[in-house]
């Protein structure tokens, strides 16, 4: 292996993959070209604005900054895995009625950071998806709509859940 | 997902790089390109084989400069090749000699600068009425620079196969970018295939920005024989591509012994940059809409574009007239103070014009917005309240925190500017068409040149024909933008899409309708109509018998709340009462006026964007232009809807109504005379320190 080269083992949308690259490359180019997950965007570069959204050991970490050489065994969830993996099922439901986004760009980033704070609370307030949303840009502006979305998506949930326990 | 520029091109595509000026203004006097690796290729302006100018929207630019450099990063040579830090070796290996002039950096944009265009309208006498004037008031307003801050940067893939050139770019105008390629690699336009993939909210900078960048990338392929992706990053694209212009504008009113406006002089400056534009619409929107919402009896407006030495500037949403808005909304607010009366009733009094035409109907559609947004906000009874606090206080430091205050504005997005061609004409491109298609199953495709940029145009025509052809909306698609396959519409806006574009889709669906019932499918109908139409139609020529009746209006209240400590203004709250005819679907507007709306707060308080004006050999970027989720102040958007007349454009509304509502609050919460946007924490410290 060249000098500049190291070998990299992690866990990608739960799936091992091993990588060869130059240590100091961008997780967001590693999910991008040797990938090919496209879903992970590129906003700003500087970690401000949140489209680059991925989970890293389960918390939200802008993949901009991160380094190649801290990805060695760590667990990676990128939005094409948030959407199609089994184990987002459940979180998936409180995305499925955003309508909210405009044109998109910000969404997977987005729908990134809610599943971060889904996994922790599954029924947050507005305050609590407003903090979650404070690493992401929206040049829309649609925050309040999905704010809104996820409160109803979650006081669906709890009703749901109320009748089953009432029928039981 | 949408796939956005950035995430598309083939794998085989070479990456395309631009080398850029490192001095501001001078002369090259010497280019030495290195000698590149195999698959490598370069261009210069030399290279060039038509037009080395791209124009858009009375806008122009060079692809590369040729010996002339007008600003720091101009693009001087473009470099492909397969890897990416080969290309920076490059370009670092370049070697560039020049003779380095000193820009002119006035701070006043009044002058002396060269003047470029000069626009002038007048009605009455105005020198003899402030002759006769009891009292005339001045005042000088300053609108700053503003970032686009779109979410996708700026890109092209370009690929040349020896015959034709596939362009596949971010770009509201597929038609015009053909346009500016085929003139400057000398091809016919059936050579060149433009296929526009959906954008972000590009606040109407994907327009020259996006032709400039397709360009390039299309030389590069042209001398490289293989398909190249140019990409902007954020930083890049911060700080080379143009930004809307500063303006400066001074206003005069001659007041009469009632303290009612008897004539108004408007001087407007617009920066037109290091490459002014010779027609600017933005220019032109401003001269027209520079006493805004009012009537007065004699009326004066120049308007001028100056020849700096700064950056290039470029379209941007509701640009010109925003400004214009600006000055004459503050403007009239001290012109409340005088009369000592309320916002509201002194715009009441003065729409309608002088007291004897007060019955005449000019403007309901705004008295109606204005009334509503005064009752929704509790204008009337805070704006009573705050002043009562502003009087008892003598200065800010006495001042029981904290510091509020609340302003309204009322201003109308012209039926004429949105019908026109986006801020100005192409001669060669004069008509807008749409076509439908019926195909076998009852499934309805729509082809039209508007692409998707996050305003619902594409959702609203799936609307809109479903309900004329009784059709389930899930079985009618919009035809991915190809100029092989749609017909010119002419570029997108929500304006242009509402105003031009719908008519021409119920057209079509009527007539499709009609045929239905004696041809089969597959059946394919057209409609098309001339600009030539549209504006002799639609314009106004004597403004003072302007009624605004087809004008979409808005109301705007803003309160705020001035940080003690770090002078930050907080916006507590936004009430936008609109009318813009039938609206439909509600929802979506509604959704499109509160992100709007929460861009506008955020061009009102965050940092404006530098370029090189004193100091710069550096521009500065920033990024602190959107506000975050945490930011979003309250905002309430109502909707007036008007049983008659057809929906007009209103995606410029926040635009024009918030900036000024927002100056007047923060006015009212400090005492002081704030005569600019963005309102930061440094102007209003310079306003303490004066």
């Amino acid at each position: 292996m060249p000098g500049n080269v190291i070998k990299l083992r992690f866990t990608l949308n739960e799936k091992p993959v091993v990588l060869q690259c130059h240590p100091g490359t961008r997780l967001l180019d590693i999910l991008r070209y040797d990938f090919d997950l496209k879903g992970t965007r590129e906003g700003c570069s500087q970690g401000e604005c949140g489209a680059c959204l991925v989970l890293m050991n389960g918390l939200a970490v802008n993949a901009c900054l991160i380094p190649a050489f801290a990805l060695a065994d760590s667990e990676i969830l990128t939005i094409e895995g948030i959407l199609s993996l089994k184990s987002f099922a459940d979180i998936r439901k409180s995305f499925a009625d955003i309508q909210a986004y405009r044109c998109g760009f910000c969404s997977s980033g987005m729908q990134v950071a809610l599943a971060a704070l889904l996994l922790t609370n599954r029924e947050p307030n507005a305050e609590q998806i407003r903090q979650a949303l404070s690493g992401n840009l929206c040049a829309c502006g649609s925050y309040n709509g999905v704010v809104e979305a996820v409160l109803q998506s979650s006081s669906r949930k709890r009703r749901y859940g109320r009748k089953r326990s009432q029928r039981s | 997902m949408h796939n956005f520029i950035h995430d598309i091109g083939p794998k085989r595509a070479l990456r395309g790089i631009v080398y850029r000026s490192p001095f501001r203004k001078g002369k090259v006097t010497g280019l030495g390109v290195p000698a590149l690796p195999k698959g490598y290729s370069c261009v210069q302006a030399r290279d060039i084989p038509g037009s080395s100018i791209l124009s858009c929207a009375g806008y122009s630019l060079p692809v590369l400069a040729k010996s002339e450099v007008r600003y720091l990063g101009e693009p001087l040579i473009l470099f492909c090749g397969p890897d990416p830090e080969v290309l920076a070796e490059i370009c670092a290996a370049v070697e560039l000699s020049f003779e380095e002039e000193s820009p002119v950096e006035y701070k006043d944009l009044s002058g002396p600068y060269r003047e470029g265009q000069i626009i002038n309208v007048a009605h009455g006498d105005v020198d003899l009425a402030f002759s006769l004037a009891d009292q005339i008031v001045e005042g000088e307003y300053r609108t700053a620079r503003q970032e686009h801050f779109y979410p996708d940067t700026q890109g092209a893939v370009a690929d040349w196969d020896g015959k034709n050139l596939s362009l596949y770019a971010a770009t509201q105008d597929p038609f015009g970018m053909r346009s500016a390629i085929c003139r400057c690699l000398d091809l016919a336009p059936r050579k060149v295939r433009v296929v526009a993939v959906p954008i972000g909210n590009s606040m109407e900078g994907k327009l020259l920005s996006s032709f400039l960048v397709a360009a390039q990338a299309s030389l590069l392929s042209s001398i490289a024989a293989k398909p190249v992706v140019l990409l902007f990053n954020r930083e890049e694209d911060l700080l080379f591509s143009p930004k809307s212009p500063e303006f400066l504008i001074r206003q005069q009113t001659a007041l009469d012994r009632e303290g009612g406006a008897i004539a108004v002089r408007v001087q407007i400056f617009m920066d037109g940059g290091c490459y002014p534009p010779k027609d600017c619409e933005a220019l032109r929107q401003a001269v027209h809409s520079a006493w805004g919402a009012y009537r007065v009896p004699n009326l004066e407006i120049t308007g001028r574009t100056q020849v700096t030495d700064f950056p290039p500037i470029g379209s941007f949403r509701a640009s010109g007239r925003a400004q214009a808005i600006f000055a004459a909304e503050l403007h009239s607010s001290r012109l409340e103070e005088i009369a000592q009366l309320d916002p509201y009733t002194w715009k009441k009094e003065n729409l309608v014009g002088r007291k004897e035409e007060r019955n005449k109907r000019p403007g309901h559609m705004a008295l109606a917005v204005l009334e509503e947004a005064t009752r929704i906000s509790d204008f009337t009874r805070k704006y009573s309240a705050y002043s009562a606090v502003k009087k008892r206080r003598r200065t800010i430091d006495q001042a029981a925190y904290p510091l509020r205050g609340i302003g309204m504005s009322l201003a109308s997005q012209d039926a004429e500017g949105t019908r026109e061609c986006l801020h100005g004409i192409d001669e060669t491109r004069n008509t807008c068409t749409l076509k439908l298609v019926l195909e076998r199953g009852k499934r309805v495709r729509i082809f039209t040149s508007f692409v998707d940029c996050g305003m619902g145009i594409h959702a609203l025509f799936i609307q809109r024909a479903a309900k004329l052809l009784d059709l389930d909306p899930s079985k009618i698609s919009v035809q991915p933008v190809d100029t092989r396959v749609v017909p010119d519409t002419g570029p997108t806006t929500l304006a242009r899409a509402v105003t031009v574009g719908l008519p021409l889709l119920e057209q079509c669906c009527r007539n499709l309708q009609k045929r239905r019932k004696t041809a089969a499918a597959p059946i394919e109908v057209r409609r098309s109509v001339s600009l030539d139409t549209l504006l002799v139609s639609g314009r106004r020529k004597d403004k003072s018998k302007d009624d605004g009746a087809e004008s979409a209006w808005v109301a705007t209240v803003v309160e705020v709340e001035l940080d003690p400590v770090s002078l930050q203004s907080i916006c507590r709250g936004v009430w936008l009462v609109v009318e813009a005819g039938t609206i439909a679907p509600r929802k979506t507007a509604l959704q499109i006026l509160e992100g709007e709306t929460l861009r506008a707060v955020g061009s009102s308080q965050l940092q404006e964007y530098r370029g090189t004006i004193s100091d710069g050999r550096k521009l500065c970027a920033n990024t602190d232009l959107i506000p975050g989720a945490e930011q979003v102040p309250e905002i309430q958007v109502h909707l007036l809807e008007t049983q008659e007349g057809p929906m007009k454009g209103y995606e410029q509304l926040p635009h024009l109504g918030v900036p000024p509502a927002y100056a007047a609050a923060v006015c009212q919460a400090t005492g002081f005379y704030v005569d600019q946007v963005p309102i930061t924490a440094e102007v209003i410290q310079q306003c303490l320190e004066m």
